[in-house]
């Protein structure tokens, strides 16, 4: 089974053992899916240190910050909206993203990869979120 | 900030917190770092709001990826051990789509194996499982003279654990109490009335199980329940079933509530 298998596995059944942990009125089980399941591939990518500590702290507070998608019906189109808005970033803040959200690399290790300082990773990350909410808010997809 | 992982300063800036936040959203940002982050999360509402977005535009991009293989569901589904229940909780909207549906639209890759939850629409039943059978009628087990006093002596109990439970558009509520001793009270329940041959049912959510509290009526007023050992339980659900009550159910929660 491949490690992307297994994170999915993992998770799902995580949810069917620990219900209380996702909390409705934070936000759609769909995200709150995905962003656990975000975290556990990361989480395999990254030392065995990493992964304790993230399990400390999820043990510290069962909810973490932020899942507020409101409920909505999930279609095909919302793939080619996201698909549309990540190739319309800069460049630059289009890879610093993928890096981090696809290659599971920490900004850190993505501004070695593109050997740019951190500070400006950092900061291309954010805008690049910012640019591409506004444009999925623009097409309805995400929250305005 | 060019500190290297484990040499990072205990107080971050708010500055400094808020240039790592679009990091932060997308797990790029870790060790004690990112412990600062989620300490300062904490008591700065602005920058929840911030990572929220963030987390949105995360999860949107989980959705492109590649369909996962069939056998996927299978797996998971058969390392389930117990038949999926079959009741649907909480406040979330219907399933758009049966599993069979779903099979087809999971997603994977790496960068993906967050797309995958894509299935997640109809696996809300997951919330669930067993249900036990002791469906009952309160209204007939509790002598009706007398009630109020005893609930509003719960409501007044220091140790009672009180919990709200709400419908999606929050036009129907239902307050409770539980009192240490497992003893609760619905002491004050706004649910429209629903013709004779229906009945609301009041159910309890524990970590690995669902058991009926009993059949509350067509218009239900206050209402003595028992929760039996109240230490695991953490929601309470109100659903709608033919009158009489079930022992099982596939209908979406009318208000449900998290004990506090």
């Amino acid at each position: 089974m491949s490690a992307a298998e297994e994170v999915i596995q993992e998770v799902f059944i995580r949810l069917w053992h620990r219900p209380e942990k996702f909390d409705p009125e934070r936000g759609s089980l769909r995200s709150f899916l995905l962003a656990q399941a975000h975290g556990r591939a990361v989480d395999l990518l990254r030392a065995e240190s990493s992964r304790r500590r993230r399990e400390e702290r999820e043990a510290r507070s069962t909810a973490t910050s932020g899942y507020d998608l409101e409920h909505e019906v999930w279609d095909l189109t919302v793939a080619d909206h996201v698909k549309e808005a990540l190739s319309g970033l800069p460049d630059e803040e289009r890879r610093a993203i993928e890096l981090a959200y696809f290659g599971g690399h920490t900004y850190r290790e993505v501004a070695v990869l593109l050997d740019q300082p951190e500070g400006t990773v950092k900061s291309r990350i954010r805008a690049g979120l910012k640019r591409m909410r506004s444009k999925l808010a623009d097409s309805g997809v995400a929250g305005p | 900030m060019n500190a290297p992982e484990g040499d990072v300063p205990s107080r971050l800036s708010h500055a400094e917190i808020e240039a790592l936040l679009g990091s932060y959203a997308l797990d790029a940002v870790d060790g004690p770092e990112a412990e600062a982050v989620e300490l300062h999360l904490l008591e700065c509402p602005r920058c929840r709001a911030e990572v929220a977005q963030h987390r949105e535009v995360a999860a949107l991009l989980g959705n492109v990826g590649t369909p996962a293989p069939d056998r996927l569901w299978d797996r998971i589904a058969a390392s389930l051990e117990e038949a999926p229940p079959d009741l649907r909780l909480a406040a979330v909207p219907e399933p758009r789509r049966g599993p069979k549906a779903i099979r087809g639209r999971l997603r994977v890759g790496l960068a993906a194996t967050a797309a995958a939850a894509a299935v997640v629409i109809g696996l809300l039943a997951f919330q669930v499982n067993r249900l036990d059978n002791r469906v009952n009628n309160l209204a007939q087990a509790t002598p009706e003279h007398g009630l109020s006093q005893v609930a509003t002596a719960a409501v007044l109990d220091p140790q009672a654990r009180r919990v709200d439970l709400r419908s999606p558009q929050g036009n129907q509520s239902v307050q409770g109490v539980v009192l240490p001793n497992g003893n609760g009270y619905l002491v004050k329940v706004d649910l429209r009335p629903l013709p004779a041959r229906q009945t609301y049912q009041l159910w309890a959510v524990t970590g690995s199980r669902q058991v009926s509290l009993g059949v509350l009526g067509a218009d239900p007023q206050q209402t003595a329940f028992s929760l039996g050992s109240p230490s695991g339980v953490g929601t309470l659900v109100v659903t709608v079933e033919p009158a009489g009550g079930v022992t099982s159910t596939t209908n979406p929660a009318v208000v449900s509530g998290v004990l506090s």
